[in-house]
């Protein structure tokens, strides 16, 4: 059997298995149902994770699964989907195998929105895609509403599946407009005969779809609120595996589908990489204002998956002006930036999960859990912030600083519209660099660091997840000049003329004249830095250790310890024009207006997208909703009188057509 | 926008030269001048509000008890007692304060201690107010005008005992300023130096004893200096200064 | 005229109805004096002797009405109906023991340092009553625990503050750190000596409190002061009012980053110092007030020379700062004390005359021979630093007046008569008071054979660190400095 089988086989038993557990939750009767149910969900992504490295470095072999009209709907995983996903699965893994806790319906919403990801990066039919989605979608929001039992994680989840079913209209009305044939192959021929405005409308309505789920401006509202009533391992899947997938599919859909060469290609190119650098800024700048850890991760996220959409507007840009190369190396920087994104932010996540667990409480607060886990959470979690703040030697600086390299190649093109673009995108994404870094600084420095303050016990399982993820983000960065090579097949959309991101020991944009770093280089030569302050501390004197001294009084570190808010207030009186920043104080006496009794101190910012578009749309819909109100009489003989007439209409549309 | 720069350049340097005169010329604390007073007279010892005064075989006046009321000087019917026309200054023996009749009253000079000499240059204090009655301060407060001009010899306050040589403390020592003190001195490093500045922090003044603060640093704190007066003149306290560094003329 | 006007209440459940006419009434014009001074107890016998003090109209006497009860017995509060009363119940409470029911704050004032546990320490009479200070409820918020050895050269107290950036939500002010019991130790003391003991409870005002005590003194005896005493006494005063107006605008300078503001306003204060001890050889004027004159002659005839020649500097200097258009921009708005806060908490002096309360005991119940001088009482009523920075200036130059006023018709005669403590026999009780720098300050005196056995102390940061936390709420952090220099409060006088 050749690789490819061997993973197609793989994949199969995983998705078997998934089957299976959506099957175990449904007959929740027997106890031992649920319990199966978890082992089933690990030993079928483990089986997932396998099958997956197999597939490297060609892609699966094709599986044909059944024929629908006269169309064979088959499947296969591409080399740059299963490179994405790769560590995702170890994600999804770990994820899966700390979530204790059995009894809910959460193991069915996972194996949903894994079958979903296999669906969606597999099949090669638009409808399918469209259902793969939609799985996706389903097994995020029962995921979400499960760790809620009583119900307060509806709010969230609706205002998710809201703005993602707008995702899978566009999607629809897309695929529609590529014309009759829905299978993937005739995709470029369809869309190069459309005329140039359907064929850029086209392009934008694939950015809306697949952008709703990975966070393109204006869709980001949802990231918040959804996460914030997620769990650690439930968004640790979401932001690694399905975010993934969805770029991966954007990816796709763009640069393979879409015609080379075409004028709509520029203009679509440009509105891509706007929109991605647009959606990192805005996203990253509501991030850091949070105040709960997933709420922040997950507009991180929203700004990551911005960062690698604006390398894939950037690849439109250089394929348009005919750099087929330039366009390889943004493509393969995005799958890079997500590969890392997904083992940093799901580290961060699982973090989130012991934290929750230590100190029932999801708050960016100084209680000193580093402190009390330096070795597991206190390293892992510093990596992965370095990841996500663009800080050497992790993964994240690499892909950030490949992606300024190929930016600044934007002198080898010869439209100033798509030069401006490029440019701008540039300090964009410089920006948002800056702000991501402030945003993980105030996550560690506030929400790991401070004085210890007593906690609930933490299993060993949840801590050690987070090391691993994060010493696999480093080890990533590490080792990427040896395993790159193998990504070439990955490298659309044309895989033949892909040049090799390495040189030696060296990474480098396509060569080594125009610049190079070495990650592996960082790493021997920070580790003998660091040896520098260790002899250092070899002192003379012996210290003398004395408590704190703050005017003469012990130091009550819980209460005088920086908060969130305090620590991204100046930002958000210096963007107030942005944030519209309300504070509340109220206060409540004894007497007349004398003696204060109690004091409350509230600081929000104005929901992130209140006004505009989201508004006129509900209230469009509510407008709609009251003119079609008379409709729902509820009598049983007004419903009898509409099926009466739709008969006679199809009977009339028969026997006239 | 009036110049300020202007106005300051305009004023000219006021800082008095030092030693400054008034050292030598303003009226000091009470000193017994003749060998006996008259027998089983005790005037004065019965005056005083802060029994600085003990007459035994010899009359002996504690000044680092005395807070120059002259009450003492004004109930005399001898004239035993007299204010000379110069301050008293610091010692680093506390019995050295302590003026009997018929004993040369001298000024000992300052010795640095050991590690005093490498502060030669530069002192950093940390002053703490263990209950005074803000004479004290508003005297210590002086220092930084421009007519003493305390930052010429190099001497700064600090906001943190961190990085303070010297402790500086006013006031008896009130029960609930003990602690913080004791913290302070704590959290100095070594090595630091005490000043006990005020009567107060001598031995009380008028403000220690009671059941609410204690009798000065007498037995919390190791003290270097004893700095008499109510309150000590700025000038006497420079002069304190100067002589633990080892600088004094 | 008669000091004090004086009522007996028997029974103290009546205390609320009779003293309910003390009440602070928003609408009564600014020279109202109807006014809650002092709430103070006295052991005599097995009982204790509750007495408040109010002030009347202007030129009208003092009222005190007294009620007698056992220890240990409840008294109502009268906090709810006067809001100024809690400070005065809450060290009754601490140092007599006795309960005020339906006191809306139960904290201990003095003994705060105490264990928690609420077992007596030492120190206190009374376990600490279980009554939660204010709550502030936010994780957004940090709290800065400020003190007490503060930073700089200033005196200690702790000062807690709720803060979200730049913005103060709360301050929760804890004051007593330097309790030093003067009051006892006044206790047993002749009065000669009692000078000494008054002129140290608060450093600064040595002379306003030797003053006020030495009223008190000779009220209780019925004593004649000579005229040149009382002109001299006057001359004291007033010059004590310019050193202590001149140290606050150095302090103004500096805390608003003028270099040269700073030093030349503490220059000028030394200056003022200098000339204090060439007219009487103490920088702080110190060891001369009595009862019953001065202890000594001064010779007055190089000192107007001196203090024209600073009156010309303060003049130039307040004029270059009042046009110095940072410094104003610091202190205007800075710290708003509204008047009807003012009237209820008992602001008093240049604090409540900034807020639109045209008060001053110089002028309404003139005492030691004022009503004998001409001199303008200023009034502003923003509230602001601003305001309290221009009534310090305008009492400046008032001082100045009437400093000039003295000398030029200086008496010649004796500066004291016998002050016989010892051949008072029986008891006796005086009230003195005195507009000192900061306010309002009155002693309370009661001798017994000859010595003093209560004296109480109402002072003018008493009363004035009890409003300041008003104007700090809902401010900023870099105003709170200048905001605190602009009250120019003394910690010692508060703690005592």
């Amino acid at each position: 059997m050749s690789q490819g089988q061997l993973a197609a086989l793989g994949m199969g038993i995983a998705a078997t298995l998934y089957v299976l557990v959506i099957a175990a939750n449904l007959l929740r009767r027997l106890n031992v149902m649920t319990r199966l149910a978890r082992a089933g969900l690990i030993v079928a992504t483990l089986v997932g994770f396998i099958a997956d490295i197999v597939g490297l470095p060609a892609g699966t072999s094709k599986v044909s699964i059944f024929v629908v009209g006269n169309q064979l709907v088959t499947w296969r995983m591409a080399p740059g989907a299963l490179w994405i996903l790769v560590p995702a699965w170890l994600a999804v893994l770990l994820a899966v195998w700390v979530r204790r806790e059995v009894g809910t319906w959460w193991s069915l919403g996972a194996a949903l929105a894994i079958l979903g990801v296999l669906g969606l990066s597999g099949f090669n039919n638009g409808a399918s895609m469209i259902f793969g989605w939609e799985l996706m979608s389903l097994g995020g929001a029962v995921m979400l509403v499960s760790n809620r039992p009583d119900g307060e994680g509806s709010k969230g989840t609706l205002s998710m599946i809201g703005l993602l079913e707008v995702g899978s209209v566009a999607l629809i009305v897309a695929v529609g407009l590529l014309g009759p044939h829905l299978g993937f192959g005739s995709f470029r021929a369809d869309w190069a005969m459309r005329p140039e405005v359907i064929s850029g409308l086209i392009g934008i309505l694939f950015l809306v779809g697949f952008g709703a789920k990975l966070g393109i401006i204006p869709f980001y509202s949802w990231f918040a609120d959804a996460y914030g009533v997620a769990d650690g391992p439930t968004a640790a899947i979401l932001s690694s595996l399905v975010l993934n997938t969805a770029y991966f599919a954007l990816g796709r859909a763009l640069l393979q589908w879409l015609p080379a060469h075409g004028p709509s290609t520029l203009f679509v190119g440009i509105v891509v990489a706007a929109a991605g650098m647009l959606s990192a800024i805005v996203a990253v700048l509501y991030a850091f204002q949070q105040r709960d850890w997933r709420r922040l991760l997950a507009l991180s996220g929203a700004e990551n998956a911005g960062i690698a959409v604006a390398a894939l507007g950037a690849a439109l840009i250089f394929q348009s002006g005919g750099q087929a190369e330039l366009a390889g190396l943004c493509w393969i920087i995005g799958i890079l930036h997500l590969m890392g994104h997904s083992l940093a932010k799901a580290g961060l996540f699982l973090a989130a999960k012991v934290k929750a667990d230590r100190d029932a409480s999801y708050r960016i607060e100084q209680t000193g859990v580093a402190h009390e886990y330096p070795a597991t959470v206190g390293i892992g979690a510093l990596i992965a912030s370095m990841s996500l703040s663009a800080m050497p030697p992790a993964m994240g600086f690499v892909t950030e600083w490949l992606l300024f390299e190929a930016l600044f190649h934007d002198f080898v093109l010869t439209s100033l519209a798509g030069r401006t673009t490029l440019i701008l995108v540039g300090a964009g994404l410089a920006l948002s660099a800056a702000l991501s870094l402030a945003t993980f600084v105030k996550l560690y420095g506030v929400g790991l660091l401070g004085g210890r303050r007593e906690g609930r016990a933490v299993l060993l399982a949840s801590r050690l997840t987070v090391l691993v993820l994060g010493v696999a983000n480093l080890a990533m960065a590490v080792s990427l000049v040896f395993w790159e090579p193998f990504m070439r097949r990955a490298d659309w959309p044309d895989p033949e003329s892909a040049k090799a991101l390495i040189d030696g020991l060296l990474i480098v944009p396509l060569s080594s004249s125009f610049a190079f770093i070495s990650p592996v280089k960082f790493v021997i030569v920070g580790v003998l830095f660091a040896l520098v302050p260790v002899f250092l501390i070899v002192r003379r004197f012996a210290p003398r250790r004395v408590a704190p001294w703050s005017g003469g009084e012990p130091v009550d570190l819980a209460a005088s310890a920086t908060t969130g808010f305090s620590f991204s207030n100046p930002l958000r009186t210096v963007y107030s024009f942005l944030y519209r920043p309300i504070t509340t104080t109220q206060r409540s006496y004894r007497d007349q207006g004398y003696v204060l009794d109690r004091v409350t101190y509230e600081a929000h910012e104005a929901p992130i997208f209140g006004a505009g578009l989201i508004e006129l749309l509900r209230r469009g819909v509510k407008q709609l909703a009251r003119w079609m109100a008379p409709l729902q009489s509820g009598q049983l003989n007004a419903y009898l009188s509409y099926l009466l007439i739709l008969f006679v209409i199809a009977v009339l549309a028969i026997f006239i057509h | 926008m009036p110049l300020w720069t202007y106005r300051g350049l305009k004023g000219g340097i006021k800082t008095a030269p030092w030693p400054i005169a008034a050292l030598s010329t303003m009226p000091g604390l009470p000193e017994p001048i003749v060998e006996s007073c008259p027998p089983g007279c005790e005037q004065c010892a019965m005056s005083c509000p802060t029994a600085a005064i003990t007459v035994d075989q010899q009359l002996t006046l504690d000044q680092g008890a005395c807070v120059g009321c002259n009450l003492c000087v004004e109930v005399c019917p001898s004239s035993v007692l007299v204010a000379p026309p110069r301050l008293a200054r610091a010692v680093e023996n506390r019995d050295d304060l302590r003026r009997r009749s018929g004993v040369e009253p001298g000024q000992p000079r300052l010795h640095p201690k050991g590690d005093a000499r490498r502060l030669r240059k530069s002192l950093f204090i940390r002053h703490v107010d263990a209950g005074s009655c803000n004479g004290c301060e508003s005297e210590i407060g002086a220092l930084d005008n421009i007519y003493y001009n305390l930052h010429r010899f190099g001497i700064f306050f600090t906001p943190s005992p961190r990085f303070a040589d010297v402790l500086l403390v006013t006031g008896p020592v009130t029960n609930p300023m003990y602690e913080p003190l004791l913290a302070t001195y704590e959290a100095m490093p070594k090595p630091n130096f005490v000043v006990a500045t005020g009567v107060c922090a001598i031995s009380g003044g008028t403000n220690g004893g009671g059941d609410y603060a204690r009798q000065g640093l007498g037995g919390i704190l190791p003290v270097d200096l004893w700095v008499p007066g109510c309150p000590p003149h700025p000038a006497v306290i420079i002069d304190a200064l100067l002589g633990l560094m080892g600088r004094q003329r | 005229m008669r000091p004090c006007d004086e009522f007996i209440i028997d029974d103290p459940g009546e205390l609320g109805d009779i003293l309910a006419q003390l009440a602070a009434d928003p609408s009564a014009p600014p020279r109202t004096y109807n006014r809650l001074q002092a709430i103070w107890a006295r052991q005599v016998g097995d009982d204790i002797e509750l007495s408040y003090l109010a002030s009347a109209a202007i030129g009208e006497p003092f009222r005190l009405w007294r009620c007698r009860v056992s220890p240990g017995a409840e008294v109502p509060s009268l906090s709810p109906i006067v809001a100024l009363a809690g400070s005065y119940e809450r060290e009754v409470r601490d140092l007599y023991g006795i309960d005020f029911a339906g006191a809306l704050d139960r904290r201990s004032l003095i003994f705060h340092h105490a264990k928690a546990s609420g077992a007596p320490s030492q120190d206190q009479q009374v376990p600490i009553a279980p009554s939660a200070p204010t709550i502030v409820e936010s994780p957004d918020l940090q709290l800065l625990r400020f003190g007490p050895v503060r930073a700089d050269v200033v005196e200690s107290a702790r000062f807690a503050f709720s803060y979200a950036g730049e913005g103060i939500i709360h301050l929760e002010t804890q004051l007593f750190y330097k309790y030093r019991g003067m009051e006892k130790l006044f206790e047993g003391t002749t009065p000669m000596m009692g000078s000494i003991l008054a002129e140290r409870v608060s450093g600064v005002d040595s002379v306003a409190h030797a003053f006020a005590f030495a009223l008190a003194c000779e009220r209780a005896a019925g004593t004649e002061v000579p005229e040149r005493a009382q002109q001299l006494r006057v001359l004291l005063a007033e010059l004590e009012r310019i050193y202590n107006h001149l140290h606050y605008f150095g302090l103004l300078a500096k805390l608003t980053t003028l270099k040269v503001g700073d030093a030349e306003g503490h220059y000028l204060e030394e200056l003022a110092k200098q000339a204090n001890a060439s007219l009487t050889g103490s920088r702080f004027l110190r060891g001369l007030i009595t009862p019953g004159g001065l202890r000594r002659d001064l010779d007055v005839s190089a000192l107007e020379p001196v203090l024209v020649d600073l009156e010309e500097r303060v003049q130039g200097y307040l004029g270059t700062l009042n046009g110095t258009r940072s410094y104003l921009d610091r202190i205007e708005t800075t710290g708003v004390l509204e008047t009807h806060v003012a009237l209820a908490q008992g602001a008093t002096g240049p604090i409540e005359r900034a807020s639109g309360l045209d008060r001053d005991l110089r002028r309404d119940h003139p005492y030691g021979g004022y009503d004998r001088y001409q001199f303008v009482v200023p009034d502003a009523s923003a509230g602001d630093a601003r305001a309290r920075a221009l009534i310090r200036e305008e009492e400046l130059f008032a001082s100045f007046a009437i400093v000039q006023q003295i000398l030029k018709r200086l008496d010649h005669g004796p500066i004291r008569v016998p002050f016989e403590a010892a051949s008072l026999t029986g008891e006796a009780e005086g009230l003195g008071w005195v507009e000192g720098t900061r306010g309002t300050l009155i002693y309370a005196v009661y001798l017994e054979d000859g010595r003093l056995a209560r004296v109480k102390i109402k002072e003018p940061s008493f009363s004035n660190w009890r409003v300041f936390p008003y104007t700090v709420d809902g401010t900023n952090m870099m105003d709170y400095a200048i905001n605190e220099a602009s009250f120019g409060l003394s910690l010692a006088g508060n703690d005592r």
